[in-house]
């Protein structure tokens, strides 16, 4: 055992070298942080270092449940997260199949290549866009909604508003980019199948019902898990960013409390305690889609 | 087999993260043992009193904000003066508050290495007290007298000093701006002359009187460029002219924020029926368009920008600095609506924390002695001025004069002087009094002042220090006040939400616990009596 | 064979949808394209709609003109440069070993990478760690804490596992090659359209990053480009901006449309990046992430 053991080490140390880089870059930046999470339980106290700080307990995780807003802001992470599954998880997959579906090869091009164009562009000037659009007195919009007689509303400055300009501005940037990946399932479907439905009488419509579809199910039900997976996890820039005293109600989310508390006031453990609450509830969801999906489409993460 | 992996794998990862994360400790303790010994010996080597400080060059390394409107630090001509003349040399890291300041400040607590000393660090009370009980800054009670004269003069003069600076554990771990005149601690009430004149009207009096002045002010295009951009009434933002308001409605601002001071007792008007008159007023105006619609957004750079383009009618600002004030007059709050009027002046030690001392610094005792200068006439004036003969001269009464070209700058003043000095945008280790404020304090202002002067309050409260379990009490209700008064606030002067819901508005705030809040003020309060 | 009337009024409807797509898409873009030419006064008050108004460079003469854009230009580049050679590095010397059956633990090991996507130990403890090492304040804290990305190193190591016959490896072995040849030689040839593909996405997300520059860079000869952006377009500090034109009102105007020349100039650099990468796009990603 021991020597076959040594045995295998040695015609292997190539690979084993190969990963220590890799390994250890693990290590360093993703596992040892996680020993960082006990400020969650402490009052930290960087002159004493994690160990020595004192122990604080639950402190943090009370003082989050007892904040008057915290059901407001767990509420803003989930409903903006459910609106974009609902309304972003299927543009991707509607643009696909539309490209797919679409007449003449350059057309199809075009259309193809433009609609990645917004995802190369980064959080901050996605904003800056929003702001120069949106603005009451000389966005575009607005301009455009007084021309057909509308008044002009603030979308930023309004908690009415916030959400909807937070997942249709997600729609616009990213629906090409991730069409890709159904673009390509597509691609991998038989044509037999379209023949032998055409043979059958089914028109366009119903090839895509029956045929297009079901071919690229597999696709979307692991995104999906992988998106439901990532339900509290919004990123904090474009909140954050886009945040302003009149959309707070609406636009304060668990990543941009845990940025304000722990980065910019430097409550670390309040900060931490609500990140780990995070993190758990995301790890729960995920196990839990994961295994429904198992068990329904036999599909699984692993 | 695979237990062998398993085992060693994690061998690895606790001795990587022992050595990561348990250096720091280790480091410390020696650190700080280091650092006494060394304070023991560079009270030596320290001057007692002149120039230089320090006889054997040492260097010092400063964290601060650069002020939007100044230049990086190490190019100003005042600390490159100062570092000639106290043989101290000067480590800048000086952070624009758009390229992350607040982060960096933040995690530079985390980091448990610091730099020597904080200048126009904007540490906030909390700060000061949570750092300071943690060692991070160091105690200067005790060095304040032989090191930091100046400072100690000012506090003998005004005991008051004192009391805003000490935290509750007895120890003075930063010290304050002294603002000696009252003129830089209070907002005047600027009207447009020219535009009243046009209109054919006085200045406003009383609240009736501002009312037809505002609306004879809109919708007239006073400078003739054809679009309708003036705007009869603005303030940096929203929050700042319900402030303003709440004077005019005869409330104070004691301990930095809404609260006021009444026979020994503390209260909060955000409850108020008179404050509910005013939003209902300020709603009216809004209403009928004679308040900025940009008012709830806009950045200070774009009020200030249309101040100086005299494109506003009634708008507030400290001083005339930023705007070209002949068209500008400072005017009284106005009567009608409530007995007194209330001017909300801030304490002589308006800015706290504009200087700490790190525990990593190695010459506390010169670091105080270079920062006191600052508090002296001499000092002040260099700190305001720059350098004679580059940045300033002497009149020929003596008084301090920028250099021509600086005040009456386009850029506006305070750009200008932020190439060689770090007092424009407040927060610095500053003395101003009636000797040095020529920038901040023309005749205009000084004029404007008067006008002011019969309201400002007998007594005003700085924010007091709390202890750390008492911050974060406070600091968990005040986030929560504040961020739903803002907004229901904004909204109901929008017309967004209808007053009818006032009564939810008092409730929620009491939900939130705002009485728990106010009685935390009040205990402070009994503390200082 | 000719189409059916019920086919050509399908293709008809696809089209219409797909016009509207491209005005969605392409008018915020055009948009921005002719503000930044147009006077700020026209932008301002709404004048423009398909074509710039008033045409003028100003804008860019403002944006060229500012130092810090250029300087925050030159380091984005290194950083991107520098980070993405770092991360093909890394990434496929994590991916290699773990799409080898032969690989010592190997489910274990995935595991371990795997496990991070999910759960992470927050901001501050990560900060502390590259504190400790020492690279706060220097170019390596733009480039090492996120020298691995572990999606993009799944979808490599998939495409490793499922588009490279496994026979030519071990037909390498029995050659005598050993593992580094193989790979070099053998594996790495054969990737072309992933390492494209990752190479892309890494190269954006350098090109876009801010977060990284705002907690470890203190320096400011080295913030990026997107530190800038952030200042300019966001806080309106316009301060940062030179001071030639004279008179703060004018300057806040200019500042306007500027905003618009330096979303173009910020933008411009990736975008032309992207269609050298775009025909290996399709293959890279499907084999990668949809078989995986």
């Amino acid at each position: 055992m021991k020597k076959s053991f040594r045995k295998t080490v040695i015609s292997k140390w190539q690979l084993l070298v190969m990963f220590l880089v890799p390994l250890i870059w693990y290590i360093v930046f993703c596992y040892v942080p996680m020993y960082g999470i006990q400020l969650a339980f402490r009052n930290y106290n960087p002159r004493l270092g994690y160990l020595d700080s004192p122990w604080v307990g639950l402190r943090y995780f009370q003082q989050f449940f007892s904040s008057y807003y915290n059901r407001d802001i767990i509420w803003n992470t989930v409903s903006i997260s459910l609106y974009s599954i609902l309304f972003g998880f299927p543009m991707p997959i509607l643009l696909a199949i539309i490209l797919n579906e679409l007449p003449g090869i350059h057309f199809k091009k075009i259309l193809q290549n433009l609609t990645y164009v917004p995802h190369f562009i980064s959080t901050v000037v996605l904003c800056g866009m929003l702001y120069l659009f949106l603005s009451p007195q000389y966005g575009v919009l607005n301009t455009f909604l007084n021309f057909l007689g509308v008044e002009s509303v603030g979308f930023l400055e309004s908690n009415k508003y916030f959400k909807a300009v937070y997942v249709l501005s997600d729609i616009w940037q990213e629906s090409g980019w991730n069409s890709v990946i159904y673009i390509a399932a597509l691609a991998g479907i038989d044509p037999e199948l379209y023949e032998a439905a055409k043979i059958d009488g089914a028109g366009r419509l119903k090839r895509i019902i029956h045929v297009s579809l079901p071919g690229i199910t597999p696709t979307i039900v692991t995104l999906l898990i992988l998106r439901i997976g990532q339900v509290m996890t919004i990123g904090f820039e474009k909140a954050y960013l886009l945040q302003n005293d009149l959309n707070i109600r609406s636009s304060e989310i668990i990543s941009t409390l845990v940025y304000k508390q722990g980065i910019l006031q430097g409550n670390y453990g309040y900060a931490t305690a609500v990140g780990l609450f995070n993190s758990v509830i995301n790890l729960t969801l995920i196990i839990l889609t994961n295994k429904i999906c198992k068990k329904y489409f036999e599909i699984s993460l692993w | 087999m695979k237990k062998k992996w398993l085992v060693s794998t994690m061998l690895c990862v606790s001795l990587i993260a022992g050595c990561l994360t348990g250096c720091g400790g280790s480091r410390n303790e020696s650190g700080t043992a280091n650092d006494k010994a060394a304070a023991g010996k560079t009270a030596d080597v320290v001057n007692q009193d002149g120039f230089p400080i320090v006889n054997e060059e040492i260097t010092l390394r400063v964290f601060g904000q650069q002020g939007a409107v100044q230049q990086p630090w190490d190019t100003m001509s005042m600390w490159k003066k100062y570092q000639e003349m106290t043989n101290i040399k000067l480590d800048f890291t000086d952070v624009l508050s758009a390229e992350g300041y607040d982060e960096k400040k933040s995690l530079m607590w985390a980091s448990d290495e610091y730099d020597d000393v904080f200048v126009r660090a904007f540490l906030s009370n909390s700060e000061i007290v949570k750092y300071g009980s943690m060692g991070i800054l160091i105690p200067l009670e005790d060095m304040l007298e032989q090191y930091a004269p100046n400072m100690s003069k000012h506090i003998k003069e005004n005991p008051a000093i004192l009391s805003r600076i000490t935290a509750p554990d007895g120890h003075i771990y930063a010290l304050p701006a002294l603002i000696d005149l009252t003129a830089a601690r209070d907002e005047k009430f600027w009207i447009n002359k020219s535009w009243l004149e046009k209109v054919g009207m006085e200045a406003p009096k009383s609240i009736e009187d501002l009312e037809k002045v505002l609306r004879a002010f809109k919708d007239v295009d006073f400078n003739e460029n054809g679009t309708n951009d003036e705007v009869p009434m603005s303030a940096s933002d929203a929050q700042t002219l319900i402030r303003r308001f709440a004077g005019v409605w005869g409330h104070q601002w004691q301990f930095d924020t809404w609260l006021e001071v009444k026979d020994g007792k503390v209260t909060t008007y955000l409850t108020d029926d008179s404050f509910k008159e005013e939003l209902m007023w300020l709603h009216d105006m809004y209403a009928e368009g004679l308040i900025d619609e940009e008012i709830f957004t806009q950045e200070y750079a774009k009020y200030i920008s249309k101040a100086s383009g005299q494109l506003l009618g009634l708008f507030f600002n400290q001083a005339d600095d930023a705007f070209d004030s002949t068209d500008y007059i400072g005017i009284a709050p106005f009567t009608g609506v409530a007995d007194n009027q209330y001017v909300q002046s801030a304490p002589i030690a308006r800015d706290n924390g504009v200087f700490a001392i790190s525990c990593d610094c190695k010459y506390p005792e010169a670091a105080l002695r270079w920062i006191d200068y600052f508090y002296s006439d001499e000092g002040s004036i260099l700190l305001r001025y720059g350098v004679e003969g580059e940045n300033m001269y002497f009149d020929e009464t003596g008084h301090p004069r920028y250099n021509d070209g600086i005040l009456d700058s386009p850029n506006g003043s305070g750009t200008e002087i932020g190439k060689f000095t770090i007092w424009p945008g407040g927060g610095a280790p500053q003395l101003v009094n009636e000797m040095n404020c020529e920038a901040i304090a023309s005749a205009n202002t000084l004029a404007a002042q008067v006008a002011l002067d019969p309201h400002v309050p007998k007594d005003i409260y700085s924010a007091p220090l709390f202890t750390d379990e008492v911050n974060d009490r406070v600091s968990v209700l005040w986030t929560d006040i504040e961020s739903y008064m803002k907004t229901t606030t904004a909204l109901l002067i929008r017309g967004e939400e209808s007053f009818d819901e006032w009564d939810t508005y008092v409730q929620t705030l009491k939900d939130i616990g705002i009485d728990e809040w106010v009685s935390i003020y009040q205990e402070a309060y009994d503390k200082l009596q | 064979m000719k189409k059916s009337l019920n086919d050509r009024v399908f293709d008809a409807v696809i089209i219409v949808i797909s016009v509207l797509i491209l005005l969605m898409v392409a008018y915020p873009l055009y948009f921005v394209i002719i503000a930044s030419f147009s006077k700020p006064e026209a932008v301002l008050a709404g004048k423009l709609t398909f074509l710039p108004v008033g045409f003028n460079l100003k804008s860019y003469q403002m944006v060229l003109q500012e130092a810090k854009i250029w300087r925050g230009y030159r380091n984005t580049i290194l950083y991107t440069v520098l980070g993405t050679v770092i991360n093909l590095f890394v990434t496929t010397l994590c991916a290699y070993p773990l799409s080898r059956k032969d690989m010592p633990c190997r489910t274990f090991l995935t595991f371990v990478a795997s496990f991070t996507m999910l759960f992470g130990g927050g901001m501050i403890p990560v900060y502390l760690v590259v504190k400790n090492i020492g690279i706060t304040d220097s170019i390596w804290a733009m480039v090492i804490p996120n020298a691995l990305n572990t999606y993009n190193m799944l979808v490599m190591k998939n495409y490793f596992q499922s588009s490279i016959p496994g026979e030519l490896q071990e037909a390498a072995a029995i050659d005598g090659c050993s593992h580094v040849q193989t790979l070099l030689k053998v594996v790495l040839p054969l990737s072309k359209s992933i390492l494209a593909v990752i190479t892309l996405f890494y190269a954006v997300q350098h090109w876009n990053a801010f977060f990284n520059a705002i907690i470890y860079l203190r320096d400011e000869s080295l913030y990026p480009l997107q530190i800038i952006l952030r200042e300019i377009l966001l806080q309106n500090s316009l301060e940062a901006v030179g001071g030639d034109l004279t008179g703060m009102y004018e300057k806040v105007m200019q500042g306007e449309t500027m905003k618009y020349a330096l979303i173009i100039v910020a933008s411009v650099p990736i975008l032309i990046f992207y269609p050298f990468v775009q025909k290996h796009f399709t293959k890279g990603i499907m084999v990668g992430a949809v078989k995986g």
